[in-house]
């Protein structure tokens, strides 16, 4: 066959076409150099394929288009049933649907009426990526079910798998994650993602190899050796296909697979590579999700590696840019923790899944390993010691994987890779200083939804302050948005909060925030001046006003040049006193009182201070209706640039010390 | 050797600090604030101007080329937004100095109305018609009605 050895540059081709078209032109640049590697220097047998191939998979991305209509009603069939939400498959798209009671079950079609609702109310950069994971599940709509009517019931496997860890002890929930592949709220993924070893406990490839071990001891009882491999792999097939669709499980089966049926054809590489262009086909957003990257990267570097001794170190530094794109540091515990809890994680994988096959049996044993498990959770993240980074750069990544690619050709040529280690680490070490002590200053409105918080980061890492938390009474802001996003940029403690009152959609998230970042000093309180690294801020002298509004700590500093008054949410009689009162004061940016709500915001304000740029932090489609129009309208009559986050999502301002600061809109 | 991996890790430090504004969307420095105070005339005369500062009314009558015939204070300043209405015609009723009988002529306003009209005027004068709008009572639509039969 003339693919024979060369599946994998395909996928890879795939995989840079996809790129190229749906996250940025600049992605050919990559690519055309690939191809002139591959073709050129490896000199792969029948390169005009490989351009076909190219060729096909840009127009293919190209033409498929996430469907953009938000229906009212739809008819489909569910697809996956999770506690209280629903994936329902229509014909053209799929739907994430939100509901009260059940009256459905996995496989039944149904049809529903809908209301949509903006799935995406914080748009932050850094942080889990919402949106796109709902593209990369090929889901285009997210909504409340109205109403449903069942039209035809099916009952199957999947029900079966679904009803049988339906419960709340732990052993459900330990038994649902290992064998559904679904976490709830009883699992602590938080402290397993910090710890590095949250790959161990998703299925995977390891699980399968496993699995099937435990299949192959189980069945060699009934069935002779020819049989075996077709007993195997049908059984794990239709398991699969009746779990939540998983993709490193899959991706390890396909391979499988493949392998088991061509492999007078095809390599493993080739194997991979099928595989991959199949999920490619299916959707091509995969390349976006977390999954798909881990499992197919994991398994590229097993296979070119082969049999080394010290395969699992390899493995970590293969993975260290991927870990950082996600945590934004490396936790040096969890670093050792994964090497050793290996075997751990296998006998209580084995013992869950023989708990399962017998009805119960062996809830107690069960039970201990969830015990001891979680013992070594807390022990892990006590002792917990970090490597800060912030959000790897392309740069970094770039040189990072090129001399990494350089270590597996020379593990590969049986070559002394003792160098390659070093400079690896040392590359690593060396990228964490520079970001620990980066130049750049930033300036963050960060998206809080209906709610107030603004980040100063100082260069040279000589001073990090916070104006303000944001809060919201259903959803922990502090560890879902706000601390991902610090530590995104780089901003691992919190020198200084200041808060300028304590209505809930500013400090409310104050907390939570204390107790997943430290944070020096809290200031509620009027205190004159405050110094905190290389800035100033002065915190207005104004008399005390019945209304806690008004009260607002109002604080002024100047940084980098540029004046910034931040107004809390006072009334347009404090901004009048503030005028009369300080009204020498340097504004370039303001911080707009109230969320743009027209108790504030007075045309005195303006004409005297005339700021350059606005600054309004307000929630999409909030009840109050804030920014008002009579705000905005005012702001443009005095030619003030408005950032909003609800229509551009966070705004950084950055800078070099001495430079000019510039405006990067999440959203533009 | 030596000199030249350290220049090219100089200049990488340097290439990968500048690679994060690439992107921008504009500096602050560069935005220049033009204010634009937007006045419209209606009445006697429909005219729309704009004001680079908030303008008294002489100013807006004197790029209208109009005589003060309305009892302005011509030295009150207009906000963004005003609409300011001019009407020179006899027999309007004054805002400012008609009694509560006379103000009840006007069909709309009862007595109550004239007493709330009575009650501001003596805490403040009324510097336009459109002012008509700040007593309780009377909206936008009350307001277009009546403004027909007064003057200040």
């Amino acid at each position: 066959m003339p693919v024979k050895n060369t599946l994998i540059y395909h996928f890879i081709a795939a995989i840079l076409g996809v790129l190229a078209v749906k996250t940025s032109v600049l992605w050919i640049v990559v690519l055309a150099g690939y191809l002139a590697f591959v073709i050129v220097k490896m000199k792969i047998p029948r390169p005009v394929l490989l351009l076909f191939t190219t060729v096909f998979f840009i127009c293919f991305g190209w033409f498929y288009q996430v469907e953009d209509r938000q229906y009212d009603q739809i008819e489909g069939v569910v697809e996956s049933v999770d506690g209280n939400k629903a994936v329902v498959a229509t014909a053209l798209t799929k739907v994430l649907v939100y509901f009260e009671d059940a009256e459905f079950d996995n496989d039944d079609r149904i049809r529903m009426d809908l209301a949509s609702f903006s799935s995406v109310p914080y748009k932050n950069p850094g942080g889990f990526d919402y949106a796109q994971y709902l593209k990369t599940q090929g889901i285009s709509q997210v909504a409340w079910c109205e109403a449903v009517e069942v039209m035809e019931r099916r009952a199957g496997l999947k029900d079966f798998l679904a009803s049988r860890f339906q419960g709340d002890t732990p052993v459900d929930s330990y038994s649902k994650m290992f064998i559904l592949g679904i976490k709830d709220e009883n699992i602590d993924a938080t402290r397993m993602v910090e710890l590095s070893i949250i790959h161990l406990f998703a299925l995977s490839g390891m699980h399968l190899d496993y699995l099937k071990e435990l299949i192959k001891k189980l069945l060699g009882f009934f069935v002779g050796r020819t049989h075996m491999d077709i007993a195997s792999n049908i059984i794990i097939g239709v398991y699969l296909l009746n779990i939540p669709l998983n993709l490193a499980f899959t991706r390890a089966f396909g391979v499988g697979l493949f392998w088991w049926l061509f492999k007078d054809r095809f390599n493993k590489l080739d194997c991979l590579g099928l595989v991959g262009i199949a999920f490619i086909l299916k959707n091509p957003y995969v390349i976006y999700s977390l999954s798909f990257i881990f499992s197919f990267a994991i398994y590229l570097i097993l296979l070119l590696i082969g049999n080394f001794k010290f395969s699992d170190a390899i493995l970590y530094l293969g993975s260290v840019p991927l870990i950082l794109a996600v945590n934004y540091r490396l936790n040096l515990v969890g670093m050792v923790l994964a090497a050793i809890i290996g075997p751990f994680v296998k006998w209580f994988y084995l013992v869950i899944l023989v708990n399962a096959l017998m009805g119960g049996a062996l809830d107690s044993a069960v039970v201990l390993f969830i015990r001891v498990f979680e013992n070594i959770l807390t022990l892990g993240s006590t002792m917990s010691l970090y490597l800060n980074f912030g959000r790897p750069g392309e740069v970094f990544i770039g040189i990072y994987y090129f001399h990494y690619l350089l270590l597996i050709a020379r593990l590969s040529g049986n070559l002394p890779i003792r160098r390659d280690i070093a400079r690896l680490i040392g590359l690593a070490l060396g990228y964490s200083l520079f970001l620990m002590f980066s130049p750049v200053g930033k300036v963050v409105m960060i998206d809080v939804g209906q709610g107030d918080c603004f980040l100063v980061k100082q260069p040279f890492n000589r001073g990090n302050i916070l104006i303000d938390t944001g809060g919201n009474i259903s959803f922990d802001l502090a560890k879902n948005v706000t601390v991902p996003y610090l530590h995104s940029l780089g901003v691992f403690n919190l020198d200084c909060v200041i808060l300028s009152h304590n209505d809930y959609d500013h400090s409310g998230a104050y907390e939570s925030l204390a107790n997943l970042i430290p944070i020096g000093e809290t200031v509620r309180e009027y205190q004159g001046e405050l110094v905190v690294g290389d800035l100033a801020l002065e915190i207005l002298d104004l008399h005390d006003y019945g209304d806690k509004n008004d009260n607002s700590l109002v604080i002024h500093t100047i940084i980098n040049d540029l004046g910034y008054l931040f107004l809390g949410d006072v009334s347009k009689e404090v901004e009048n006193t503030i005028v009369a009162s300080y009204g020498q004061l340097e504004v370039d940016v303001l911080k707009v009182s109230h969320h743009g709500s027209n108790t504030a915001t007075s045309e005195t304000l303006l004409q005297a201070f005339k700021p350059r740029l606005a600054l309004i932090s307000v929630g999409l489609d909030n009840p109050y209706n804030h920014p008002s129009f009579q705000v905005t309208g005012l702001l443009e009559s005095y030619g003030v640039k408005i950032q909003r986050t609800d229509r551009n999502g966070a705004l950084e301002i950055g800078y070099l010390p001495g430079s000019r600061n510039y405006l990067f809109p999440y959203l533009k | 050797m030596a000199k030249i991996r350290y220049l090219a890790l100089a200049f990488l430090i340097l290439a990968a600090t500048l690679f994060e504004f690439i992107g921008n969307d504009g500096t602050i420095e560069s935005l220049d604030p033009v204010i634009e105070i937007a006045i419209t005339l209606s009445g006697d005369r429909d005219d729309s101007m704009v004001f680079n500062h908030p303008p008294t009314i002489k100013e807006v009558l004197d790029r209208a080329g109009l005589e003060n015939v309305y009892n302005f204070d011509m030295t009150t300043v207009l906000q963004n937004n005003h609409d300011l209405y001019l009407d020179s015609s006899s027999g309007l009723v004054s805002l400012n100095e008609a009694g509560i009988d006379e103000l009840q002529t006007i069909k709309g306003i009862g007595p109550v109305t004239a007493m709330k009209i009575v009650a501001y005027r003596n805490s403040k004068r009324f510097e336009t018609i459109e002012e008509i709008m700040e007593v309780s009572g009377i909206g936008e639509k009350t307001y277009l009605k009546l403004r027909g039969f007064l003057c200040l």
